[in-house]
C-alpha cells in the first residue's frame, strides 16, 4: 500500500521535468467501483506560454525523451500500486495522463496527504499554474494556485507563504471529504472484546454519532449471524463515568490531572531512576490478554529492549499459560490444533473443564451443530452445565481427577492394542515410557479416583479409537495450576495415540480465555518465552536474528514471582497494562500496602479503580472500540479491528502510550501507525507472516495462523501427521488439598457468563450487571442441609487460609460434596496461587 | 391519472391518505437511480447498503451509490430506526441542589425508507400498533408517521425465510406508501398513498403507466415466488397447539435446555418491543436512555426480592413462543407475532428458533 501522494507526485514530477508552465490535476473518488480516478493535463496554452528561452525545447523534450521515460517509470509505479496509467494527447496538443488506482491500495489519510503534497509542489515550483480539482460523489472542490497567489501581497506570493496558504485552502476545501470518510467509518468492522471466540461485529450508531450497539456479521465464520449476551450488550461501558479521560500523576500526596507530556516525562524519569538505582530486574511488567497483539508486543519489547528485563507476564499465567506450554511441548505450537469449523463436523466431541455455553458460546454453537449431525458428545464436568444436559454422556467427575480418567483410557487402549502405532513413527521413546507404566493405571483405579464408571470409560476409549474425526475441547477448569500441564499432556497423548492429534477434522481446541489470551502468548509477553512462544532456553541464532532487538539473555520472573517480589520488596517499580491487580486482592491489605511501598507504579487503564488510585502515573487508555489493531482468537484466527467510535477525552491506544514512553526513555522506535507495529510482528513471528499489512490479501475474516507471506490461503490445520512428542502424563498422588471432617466440601472455581471475569467492563454494562452482578455460592441441597444453610442466606465460606463472604444458592445440578463459586469473586489470598479446588466449611 | 380518495386512517394524520386504487407504473432502473439521487437531496433516506464483505444492512444513506437493492434479507430488521437499540429520551442537568433542567431531544425528521422488505414493513406496522395502544408513545410513533415507506417485494426468498407462512410477504397488499417489483431492467412502482405520489411527482416524466402486459408479468412473477420458499413453518398448527396447551412438556424442556439466553432472537426480531430504561450520568449532567431488553434474560423478570417467576431458560422460552404464537394471535393484535423474516433462524446459536420449534411440533405426536 502506498500513500496517495506517491501515485500523484510521481506523475506531477514527470510534467515538471518537461518544463510545463500550467498543469491541472483532477482526482475523482468513485466509491461505487472502489477506485480513484486521476487525471493530469497540461494545457497547450500553458506549454505555449513557456518563457522564450525554453520555448521549443520543452515540447520536443516531452515528445522525444521524457515521455518514454515517463511510461517506463509510470509502469513501475503502476505495478507497485495496482494502478493503471495511460498517456494520451488531447485535441489541442496537450499531454493527458489518466490513471485509476484501487481505493483499497491507498494507505493513510488521503485528505492530509493531498494537502501536504500539493503545497510542497507549490513551494518548489511557485511559477507553475496549478489547478486542482477533487470530486467525490456529488461533492466538488476546486482551486487554482494563481487565485490564491493573487490574494497574497506581492512580496509574499512565493515560496513558503504560498505553500502554507495552499495547504490551508486545500485542508478547508477537503473538509467535506474528511467528513465523508468519517461517515463511512460507521461500516468498519470490529471484533467483540469479551471472550476468546472473536466474533466480528458491525457497529450501530445514533444520529448524534454515539455508539448504540453491535450487530453480528453473518458471513464471518465465527459470529455467523449471532452474538452472545455480552456481545449484544457490550457497548455501554465506554460511556461510563468511571472512564479515565486524562493522564494523572501523583503530586504532593494526591493525584492531579496533567498533560501527556508531563505524564510521559514523569514516568520516563522515574523508570530511569529505578533502573539506575536498582537495576533492570527490579522492574516488573504486567501485560494483558485483553489488549491487542500490538500492545503486548510493544510492552514486551519495551521491557526487554528499553528496560532490559525479562520480568514480563500476563494474568493468564495461572489459567492458560500452562495449557499453551503443554501444547507447545507436545505439538510444537502453543495453541489449539483445530478450528471451530472442525467442531461442527466432528463425530465425537470430548469436552473437559469448560462451561462453553457461558464462556465460549460460539464453541457451544458449533457443538449444537455437531449434535444435530448425530455426533457423540462426552462432557466431563462436576457441574451439570447447560452443555452437559445436551451430552450423550455426562461424567460428573470428582473435581481435579482428570489425569486419572485420561491415564485409565490410555492404559486401556495400550493394553487392548488399539493404538494407532502407524502414526507414532516407529520407536517413540515417549510412547515406550507410557507403555511401560500402563499397567499401573487400570480402569478400576480410574473409577475409584474419578467416580466415572469403568464401562463408560471403556466405551469412550473404544469410540475414540474407532471414529475418524474427534475433537477435544478443553478449558481452564482442568485442575489447579500445578496439575494443568500434566492433564493437558495426557489429553495430547490420548489424541496422539488415537490418531486425533492433527488429523484433518480432529484436534484439541482450547476455549474460555479472554479476547486475546492466545495473542498475548504468541507475542511473547512471557518471562521465559519470546515472540512465537519460543523458549528463551532453546532459542537459536536464527530466531534471535529475526527478532532484531536487544534482549536480556536470562529468563525473567513470572506473574506470581513479580507479585511476590512486590510483597518482598524486590520489585521496586511495576508497570501494569489493563490488569486490575486489586480485583483479586481487594481484601488483602498486606498486598495493597506492598503496592503502596513501590517506588513507581505506572498503570494503563480505561477505568479508575483502586489500583489507579495508588499509581504514580496513570495513562488513560482507549477502549477497544476506539482503536485499531489485531487480536487472535481461540482457534488462532488473527483478526484486524478498526476504530468504530471516537476516542473518549484524551485517551490513547495502549501501543501508542508504550511507544511514546519508550521514546521518552530514549529508545529509537519509529512507528507511525499501529500497522507499522503490525508489520514488525509479521517479520518477527514466523507464523504471523501473513499479517503483513503491505500484503493485499487481508480479508475481513482474518486468517488462522500459521500463514506465510506467500501463501494466500490460511491452512485449516497445521500438519497431516504429528511428529509431536509424548510426555509423561500419569498423575502422582498428593495433588492439592484433600477434604476432611473439618472441611468436608470441595469448592470449585469457575466463570460466569454475564459477569465477565472481574467484571471491570461487564458490570459497567447495565443489562449485564442486572443479569449477574456477583457470584453466589452454589451448594447441593444435601450439603446445604449439612451446613444448615437456606437458599438466599448470607454465608461465610471458611477455608484453610481465610474466609469468603457471599450468599448461598441451592443447586441440584452439582454432585453432593461439591460447591461452586466464580473464580474472580474470591478473596485473592489464594487466587494468585492458581488453586482451583478448595476444601471448605460453610456457616450461615 | 387515478383519483385520490381521501380516507384518513384514524390517528395517522391526513397526510397518509390511501388511494382508492393503487397507481401502478414502471420506470427504467437507470431512471429510478436519478429519482433516488433527487430524493436523497431533499430528504433523509434509509436503505439497504452492501458492506464490503457482501452483507446487507439497512443504514442511513450518505452517498446514493451505496444503496443496494439486491435480493437477500438485511442483517437487522427495520425496527432499529424507529425503536432504537439505545434511544435518548431526554437530557437533564442538575441546577443547584434541588432543580433539574430537562431538554427534550429534537423531533425526528421526515425520512424516506427505501427498499424495506415486506416482512420488515409488517413488523414496523406491528410496532406502531403496539406503541399506539392505550398510550401513544410518540418517540416511536412519530418517527414511523414521518417516514415514507417504499418497500421492495422479494423475488428470491432466502433459505431462512417463511413470511408466506406468516401472512407477511413476500409482497404486500397494504401498509406501504409505494412498493417496488423487479421487472428485469425496470421497476414496477405501485403507489398507494398521496404522499408517495407527492414525493415522486417531480419525476413524473420518468414513469410510464403500467400496461396490461406489465401487470401480467408481475402476476406471473408473484405466482412463481411462492414455489421458491424452501422453509415451511406450519404456523396455524403452532398457534393451535400452543393455545390449547397441547405441546408436550418434553418439547418445551428440550428447547429450553438448548437456549443459552443470548437474546439474539429478540434483538433481530422485527416485532419484539421490550425495553429497559436507564440513566447515564456524568457529573451534573445526564441522559435518560431507553435500550432494548430481552425476555430471554433472567434479569428481565427477576423481582426485587430475588424471586424469579421464570427462573429457567425453558420457562422464558415457553413464554416467548406462547406470546408470539398464541397471545398475539388470539388475545392481542389478531395476527401472529412472527413475521417469518427468518432472522432468528440464522441468529440462534442453539438452533432453537421459532420455526424449528413449530416444525418440531408437527413431527411430535400430541396426546
Amino acid at each position: 500500500m502506498f500513500g496517495l501522494s506517491l501515485h500523484i507526485l510521481d506523475l506531477i514530477e514527470h510534467f515538471i521535468q518537461a518544463h510545463v508552465s500550467a498543469l491541472s490535476v483532477a482526482v475523482e473518488c468513485d466509491r461505487a467501483n472502489g477506485i480513484l480516478k486521476i487525471l493530469l493535463k497540461d494545457n497547450s496554452t500553458g506549454v505555449a506560454s513557456v518563457s522564450d528561452a525554453a520555448k521549443g525545447s520543452p515540447l520536443k523534450h516531452m515528445k522525444n525523451s521524457s515521455r518514454e521515460i515517463d511510461l517506463k517509470r509510470l509502469n513501475d509505479t503502476a505495478s507497485k500500486t495496482d494502478g493503471i496509467f495511460k498517456i494520451g494527447k488531447g485535441e489541442v496538443g496537450e499531454a493527458i495522463v489518466t490513471g485509476t488506482v484501487k481505493l483499497d491500495s491507498i494507505k493513510g489519510d488521503i485528505h492530509d496527504d493531498l494537502a501536504v503534497m500539493l503545497s510542497s509542489i507549490v513551494c518548489t515550483n511557485p511559477d507553475l499554474d496549478l489547478t486542482f480539482e477533487f470530486r467525490i460523489c456529488e461533492e466538488n472542490c476546486s482551486m487554482r494556485v494563481s487565485d490564491i497567489k493573487n490574494r497574497l501581497p506581492p512580496e509574499k506570493s512565493g515560496g513558503l507563504t504560498l505553500a502554507r496558504a495552499v495547504q490551508e485552502k486545500i485542508k478547508a476545501e477537503l473538509e467535506v471529504f474528511k467528513e465523508f470518510q468519517e461517515r463511512r467509518s460507521i461500516l468498519n468492522f470490529t471484533v467483540c472484546p469479551f471472550c476468546s471466540c472473536g466474533c466480528q461485529a458491525i457497529p450501530r450508531k445514533s444520529v448524534q454519532g454515539n455508539l448504540t450497539g453491535l450487530v453480528p456479521s453473518r458471513r464471518h465464520p465465527v459470529s455467523a449471524g449471532s452474538l452472545c449476551i455480552r456481545g449484544w450488550n457490550s457497548v455501554d461501558y465506554i460511556y461510563h463515568p468511571d472512564r479515565i479521560d486524562a493522564p494523572m500523576i501523583k503530586k504532593d500526596g494526591g493525584q492531579i490531572r496533567c498533560t501527556w507530556k508531563e505524564a510521559l516525562e514523569t514516568a520516563a524519569e522515574d523508570l530511569k531512576n529505578v533502573l539506575h538505582k536498582w537495576g533492570p530486574d527490579s522492574i516488573g511488567f504486567i501485560g494483558s490478554p485483553r489488549c491487542s497483539n500490538e500492545d503486548n508486543y510493544l510492552l514486551m519489547k519495551m521491557a526487554r529492549q528499553v528496560v532490559g528485563t525479562g520480568n514480563i507476564d500476563t494474568g493468564s499465567r495461572l489459567t492458560y499459560s500452562p495449557i499453551f506450554e503443554a501444547l507447545y511441548d507436545s505439538y510444537g505450537i502453543g495453541a489449539s490444533t483445530t478450528s471451530l469449523e472442525n467442531v461442527s463436523e466432528a463425530e465425537l466431541i470430548l469436552l473437559v473443564g469448560a462451561d462453553v455455553t457461558g464462556c465460549s458460546p460460539k464453541a457451544a454453537s458449533r457443538i449444537f451443530q455437531a449434535l444435530n449431525r448425530k455426533a457423540t458428545l462426552i462432557v466431563v464436568d462436576p457441574r451439570c452445565t447447560k452443555i452437559a444436559k445436551q451430552a450423550t454422556h455426562h461424567w460428573k467427575i470428582r473435581p481435579g481427577s482428570d489425569a486419572y480418567w485420561i491415564s485409565g483410557m490410555i492404559s486401556y487402549l495400550i493394553k487392548e492394542n488399539k493404538v494407532r502405532a502407524d502414526l507414532l513413527g516407529g520407536e517413540n521413546a515417549g510412547f515406550m515410557e507410557l507403555k511401560k507404566e500402563a499397567g499401573l493405571f487400570p480402569m478400576s483405579l480410574a473409577e475409584t479416583k474419578t467416580w466415572i464408571p469403568e464401562d463408560s470409560l471403556r466405551m469412550a476409549a473404544d469410540l475414540l479409537a474407532s471414529v475418524k474425526k474427534a475433537v477435544f475441547i478443553l478449558g481452564d477448569g482442568i485442575g489447579s495450576f500445578d496439575e494443568m500441564k500434566k492433564t493437558v499432556y495426557g489429553l495430547a497423548n490420548l489424541a496422539f495415540i488415537t490418531g486425533h492429534g492433527g488429523r484433518n477434522g480432529s484436534g484439541i481446541l482450547v476455549v474460555g480465555g479472554e479476547n486475546n489470551t492466545q495473542g498475548a502468548w504468541d507475542m511473547g509477553a512471557l518471562p521465559d518465552r519470546l515472540p512465537g512462544g519460543i523458549p528463551i532456553a532453546g532459542c537459536d541464532v536464527e530466531t534471535r536474528a529475526r527478532l532484531n532487538f536487544r534482549m536480556p539473555p536470562t529468563v525473567g520472573q513470572d506473574y506470581r514471582q513479580i507479585l511476590h517480589g512486590v510483597m518482598s520488596g524486590d520489585i521496586r517499580a511495576l508497570y501494569v497494562m489493563g490488569e486490575n491487580l486489586l480485583a483479586f486482592h481487594e481484601e488483602d491489605k498486606a498486598f495493597s500496602d506492598a503496592l503502596g511501598r513501590l517506588e513507581l507504579l505506572v498503570v494503563q487503564e480505561i477505568f479508575s479503580n483502586p489500583l489507579t488510585a495508588m499509581a504514580t502515573v496513570v495513562f488513560p487508555a482507549s477502549a477497544p472500540y476506539e482503536r485499531a489493531g489485531t487480536v487472535t482468537n481461540l482457534e488462532r484466527r488473527v483478526q484486524r479491528f478498526q476504530p468504530i467510535v471516537k476516542s473518549r477525552g484524551d485517551t490513547r491506544p495502549d501501543w501508542e502510550i508504550i511507544y511514546n514512553l519508550s521514546k521518552a526513555m530514549g529508545a529509537g522506535f519509529t512507528y507511525r501507525t499501529v500497522w507499522d507495529v503490525n508489520a514488525e510482528i509479521a517479520s518477527c513471528v514466523p507464523f504471523y507472516e501473513g499479517l503483513n499489512p503491505r500484503l493485499p490479501a487481508n480479508d475481513e475474516n482474518g486468517f488462522l495462523w500459521p500463514k506465510s507471506a506467500k501463501n494466500e490461503n490460511s491452512q485449516p490445520r497445521l500438519r497431516q501427521n504429528w511428529e509431536g512428542t509424548i510426555h509423561g502424563s500419569y498423575p502422582q498422588e498428593g495433588y492439592g488439598e484433600e477434604t476432611d471432617e473439618e472441611f468436608p466440601v470441595v469448592l470449585i472455581l469457575g466463570r460466569l457468563p454475564s459477569f465477565w471475569n472481574t467484571g471491570t467492563r461487564s458490570s459497567r454494562c447495565p443489562l449485564l450487571h442486572r443479569e449477574e452482578n456477583r457470584s453466589h455460592l452454589q451448594l447441593h441441597p444435601y450439603d446445604a442441609n449439612r451446613f444448615q444453610v437456606r437458599e438466599g442466606e448470607k454465608v461465610r465460606i471458611i477455608h484453610r487460609s481465610g474466609i469468603i463472604h457471599t450468599s448461598a444458592v441451592l443447586k441440584e445440578d452439582l454432585p453432593a460434596g461439591v460447591a461452586f463459586l466464580a473464580l474472580h469473586s474470591v478473596d485473592g489470598r489464594f487466587a494468585p496461587t492458581g488453586v482451583r479446588r478448595i476444601p471448605i466449611w460453610v456457616e450461615s | 391519472m387515478f383519483a385520490v380518495n381521501k380516507i384518513p386512517i384514524s390517528g395517522l394524520g391526513e397526510d397518509r391518505t390511501i388511494k382508492e386504487k393503487h397507481m401502478i407504473s414502471t420506470i427504467l432502473k437507470d431512471d429510478f437511480f436519478t429519482v433516488l439521487r433527487g430524493l436523497a437531496k431533499t430528504s433523509r433516506m434509509i436503505a439497504p447498503v452492501m458492506l464490503s464483505n457482501g452483507e446487507l444492512l439497512y443504514d442511513r444513506i450518505q452517498c446514493i451509490e451505496d444503496v443496494s437493492l439486491q435480493p437477500g434479507i438485511p442483517i437487522m430488521s427495520a425496527k432499529e430506526f424507529f425503536f432504537s437499540s439505545c434511544e435518548e429520551l431526554f437530557r437533564f442537568k442538575r441546577i443547584g441542589t434541588d432543580a433539574i433542567d430537562f431538554v427534550q431531544p429534537e423531533e425526528a425528521e421526515a425520512c424516506v425508507f427505501l427498499g424495506i422488505r415486506s416482512c420488515d414493513l409488517n413488523g414496523v406496522r406491528y410496532l406502531e400498533r403496539f406503541y399506539k395502544r392505550k398510550f401513544n408513545d410518540t418517540t416511536v410513533t412519530k418517527k414511523i408517521e414521518k417516514t415514507v415507506f417504499i418497500s421492495l417485494g422479494c423475488l428470491d426468498p432466502g433459505e431462512q425465510c417463511f413470511c408466506a407462512c406468516c401472512d407477511s410477504g413476500p409482497f404486500l397488499s397494504d401498509g406501504f406508501d409505494a412498493q417496488l417489483t423487479d421487472l428485469d431492467n425496470r421497476w414496477m412502482v405501485e403507489i398507494a398513498t398521496a404522499r408517495a405520489e407527492t414525493l415522486l411527482r417531480p419525476y413524473d416524466n420518468l414513469f410510464t403507466p403500467a400496461t396490461d402486459a406489465d401487470l401480467n408479468e408481475r402476476k406471473n412473477i408473484l405466482s412463481c415466488v411462492d414455489s421458491k420458499f424452501t422453509r415451511r413453518s406450519f404456523m396455524a398448527m403452532g398457534v393451535k397447539k400452543v393455545s390449547l396447551g397441547a405441546v408436550e412438556e418434553e418439547v418445551w424442556e428440550a428447547f429450553g435446555d438448548r437456549c443459552i439466553s443470548c437474546g439474539s432472537c429478540v434483538f433481530v426480531c422485527p416485532t419484539c418491543s421490550c425495553f429497559n430504561v436507564l440513566d447515564r450520568e456524568i457529573g451534573e449532567e445526564g441522559v435518560r436512555l431507553r435500550t432494548w431488553d430481552a425476555c430471554s434474560y433472567s434479569g428481565f423478570t427477576r423481582e426485587v426480592s430475588g424471586h424469579n417467576p421464570r427462573p429457567r431458560a425453558a420457562d422464558r422460552l415457553k413464554r416467548r413462543f406462547f406470546h408470539k404464537l398464541s397471545y398475539q394471535t388470539t388475545k392481542d393484535s389478531g395476527r401472529l407475532g412472527c413475521m417469518g423474516c427468518g432472522r432468528c433462524v440464522v441468529s440462534c446459536p442453539s438452533l432453537a428458533d421459532i420455526s424449528t420449534f413449530v416444525t418440531t411440533l408437527r413431527s411430535v405426536r400430541t396426546v
